[in-house]
């Protein structure tokens, strides 16, 4: 109950926040197939024949695009988390509820990344649509699977930036530590080994690959352990840093 | 049995300050405590400690007999505490009193806001609200789940003189309804207005602790203030020989001002009046008065403390 609490303040915190996450990652993500289509002609006519439009390259860009700018917006609605309650004068009187630090923490990522599955599913049922009208059928199963995977790496990244929330009593300083190693993080599978082998972000690959049908998820399933595991430390990481941290305003 | 008590308490921040040294508090159930020293003497790294918020370095913390501070048995205003802003007040006692898992919280919101006279502010918005309002809001949230024990960090702190006098008139009607209460202040007077027992806490060292009984009878009993319209002559050498007579203090350096610190109230209010209205001046001024808390305080922050 104490935890359902947590969460339904959260909600309603963020809620903002949420619905401006969601419609970036419509946005962004499901118009990629619609640009796809679209953008020969939007251009110059000269221009245009350099543009072949097909749904391989819409869906493609779907995944790149909700990637990039998901884990942007992610890194945006959590850098408030701890840093903000801090700013704001409140995580005192929640610090002395009969609440515990790891309710305090968990409740404040699940939240997130509540909106991080909610808004890559709606954004994958509206390319769905797109791909239909605009192009040909697709597997509806293999779109959703594939915003299910590419969740998965932006909830790494809500993770990632609860460290430097729980580290800081910035929100900027928040937001270039989890964006710099984010990004670091994220040119290392472009690098050849053994750098590509510990990046969370070859998951995004994965699931790319996964949607233009070269490969089946079910065969990476070691990697979609390792991505849980690097989320699942950085909670506990920041855990770790919001027991040490003694600022509390 | 102490109903909240530190042993050896002590906390030291990772750069090394050493905040509050080895404290050892005493707070009766039904007491209304009040810790008070200047900024900075270690008041709030105290309660930040009591309330789990910070690790202590050493020492135990006993609540009731039990380790620890039960959160569920207390409730607490922190200094300029800050609300969610999101939310309306009747919306934020209601979500408080939840994080205590008490299913039916109507009814403990309505009497808390009564309590705390916001009843027809409830549905305004936290950040609608006045400085004095929010401080109300604070205590209504501390006491939503009906909490034993409850601890308010200066209390009255940047509020006008009517925001003071009813957060001060609303712990007095919780003292009344028998709630332990741990409050910090270094503003005196308002402290006196509703404290039972005190601790004097000086650069993280608790100084003195007690009931107000017991330190008024501990320090001077009681003083005397005596005016005269030219000097006196020997009548305050004679007051300064009487054995109940602690000090004799002259005010404002012209020898017709005098401070005289009794420790035997009875035998001054008998003896006092005769030897000075009898004496050689004319006397302008005579006032006998009770010692006060910021009497005491200051008698310990110059090290008088017996």
């Amino acid at each position: 109950m104490k935890f359902k609490q947590l969460i339904i303040k959260e909600f309603k915190e963020t809620r903002i926040q949420g619905v401006v996450f969601a419609a970036v990652l419509l946005f962004f993500g499901s118009t990629s197939v619609l640009m796809q289509k679209f953008i020969p002609k939007l251009v110059p006519e000269n221009l245009a024949e350099a543009f072949d439009p097909s749904l391989t390259a819409g869906l493609a860009d779907f995944v790149g695009n909700s990637l990039q700018m998901g884990s942007i917006v992610a890194i945006l609605i959590t850098i408030a988390a701890l840093a903000g309650e801090r700013e704001s004068g409140t995580l005192e009187l929640l610090l002395a509820k009969p609440v515990s630090r790891v309710q305090i923490v968990l409740a404040k990522y699940f939240t997130r990344v509540a909106y991080v599955f909610l808004g890559n599913l709606v954004a994958a049922l509206v390319t769905w649509y797109y791909a239909l009208y605009l192009f040909e059928p697709f597997p509806i199963g293999k779109l959703l699977l594939t915003a299910l995977a590419i969740s998965v790496v932006i909830s790494f990244v809500v993770g990632l930036t609860m460290i430097f929330s729980a580290r800081t009593t910035s929100k900027i300083s928040a937001a270039f530590w989890s964006g710099g190693i984010s990004l670091a993080l994220a040119i290392l599978p472009t690098v050849r080994s053994p750098y590509d082998l510990i990046s969370p972000f070859k998951y995004g690959e994965i699931a790319r690959r996964t949607l233009l049908g070269e490969i089946t998820l079910a065969g990476y399933m070691g990697d979609l352990g390792a991505i849980i595991g690097f989320t699942v430390f950085c909670l506990l990481v920041t855990l770790f840093v919001f027991k040490r941290v003694e600022k509390i305003t | 049995m102490n109903f909240l008590e530190t042993k050896g308490l002590s906390k030291t921040y990772p750069n090394g300050v050493e905040a509050v040294k080895s404290l050892d508090l005493e707070i009766q159930k039904g007491q209304v405590y009040g810790l008070i020293g200047p900024n900075g003497a270690g008041k709030t790294t105290t309660i930040r400690v009591l309330m789990g918020i910070f690790e202590p370095t050493n020492g135990e913390v006993k609540f009731d007999g039990k380790q620890g501070v039960d959160l569920s048995r207390t409730g607490y205003l922190p200094e300029g505490a800050n609300f969610y802003r999101f939310m309306r007040v009747r919306e934020y006692l209601r979500w408080s009193c939840r994080t205590y898992e008490i299913p039916d919280c109507g009814d403990r919101v309505e009497d808390s806001l009564v309590t705390v006279e916001l009843e027809n502010l409830g549905e305004r918005k936290l950040d609608e609200l006045s400085k004095g309002q929010k401080q109300r809001v604070g205590i209504a949230q501390a006491l939503v789940h009906d909490p034993d024990l409850l601890v308010l960090d200066e209390p009255t702190s940047g509020l006008d003189p009517m925001g003071k006098k009813k957060i001060l008139a609303i712990i007095n009607g919780l003292a009344d309804r028998g709630k332990t209460i741990l409050t910090s202040s270094h503003i005196l007077p308002e402290l006196s207005q509703v404290c039972t027992g005190v601790g004097i806490i000086k650069d993280g060292e608790l100084v003195l602790q007690g009931s107000m009984s017991d330190l008024r009878e501990k320090f001077t009993t009681s003083k005397v203030e005596l005016g005269f319209e030219s000097p006196p002559g020997g009548v305050i050498d004679r007051i300064k020989k009487l054995d109940f007579v602690n000090n004799v203090e002259e005010v404002g350096g012209e020898g017709l001002r005098y401070l005289v610190k009794v420790g035997d109230n009875e035998r001054a209010k008998n003896q006092l009046p005769k030897m000075i209205f009898d004496g050689d001046g004319v006397v302008t001024y005579y006032d006998f008065a009770q010692v006060t808390l910021e009497d005491i305080f200051m008698e310990t922050m110059d090290g008088g403390s017996q």
